[in-house]
């Protein structure tokens, strides 16, 4: 079945058809999560969460977006919840140990990551969203509830940070 | 500039590479249907018992502001008529400055 009957039938109180939904995407947002949290066990709890809202707002979806966009949009907006009371508790959310090397280990890309990570998570979210995932401009801003001004810079200041550490250590 | 640019692509390319490599899931599986099923079950069984726990609230708390109109009504006619106008002022003004805020919203 694809998405579009699972969910026809999982509105109509199926309980197994929203499971298989959610089966269906679980990787999909976990995956996600990780590439913008930088942490593993965030996105695992993140990605729990995710799935416990969609099953509490799956009336609301109305079908214009893909499933698997709807079910982004609120991934990201319980992260920015998350930062957003971090922010306010005035806590630091602990950036994750860095990956261990494997057989195919390549120093720049580990450095580049490491640099990214250590990003305020405002600046590094755009940046993931705009060069890994390909939102635009707008897209992002919808995502993040900010200005699309305010993405451009973020982005701009966040890739201008980067590059100016791995001149630095050119 | 095309240097620049050749530069930018080769630094996206890194990015995209390590992202890609740090977010791999290609051993991991997804929970199982039937744990995502009684996860299901649970999060719906919470909505309903919240459902009803508001909508008992709300009952509880029309009954009371009517039990308090007829006990007004009976006692005072004059004093009813004005507090219903008051009430109505009051619900008034909270509806207006609520549709400002949805159109904020929206």
């Amino acid at each position: 079945m694809d998405d579009e009957a699972l969910i026809a039938c999982a509105r109509n109180g199926d309980a197994a058809s929203l499971a298989l939904l959610l089966q269906r995407h679980y990787l999909a947002v976990k995956k996600y999560l990780i590439t913008i949290t930088f942490s593993p066990d965030m996105a695992e709890d993140l990605t729990q969460e995710t799935m416990i809202r969609a099953i509490q707002r799956l009336i609301q979806y109305t079908g214009k977006a893909k499933f698997s966009t709807w079910l982004i949009s609120i991934a990201t907006n319980l992260y920015m919840d998350r930062l957003r009371r971090a922010r306010r508790e005035r806590k630091i959310l602990e950036p994750p140990a860095p990956a261990p090397p494997d057989h195919g280990y390549d120093p720049e890309w580990a450095d580049l990551m490491q640099r990214l990570r250590s990003l305020p998570r405002d600046i590094a979210l755009p940046i993931v969203l705009k060069h890994y995932y390909g939102y635009s401009y707008e897209e992002i801003a919808g995502l993040m509830s900010i200005p699309v001004g305010t993405v451009k810079s973020r982005i701009h200041n966040g890739i201008r940070m980067l590059r100016k550490e791995v001149e630095a250590d050119a | 500039m095309r240097n620049n640019r050749v530069r930018n692509e080769s630094w996206e390319d890194t990015l995209v590479r390590g992202l890609y490599r740090f977010s791999d899931l290609t051993d991991e599986d997804p929970p199982n249907v039937a744990a995502l099923q009684m996860l299901v079950a649970r999060v719906q069984w919470e909505e309903r018992r919240r459902a009803v726990r508001d909508l008992l609230l709300f009952l509880m708390s029309a009954f009371a502001i009517l039990g308090a109109l007829v006990c007004t009504l009976a006692a005072s006619p004059g004093l009813f008529l004005a507090s219903q106008a008051v009430s109505v002022i009051v619900l008034l003004g909270v509806a207006a400055a609520s549709r400002g805020e949805w159109r904020q919203a929206s």
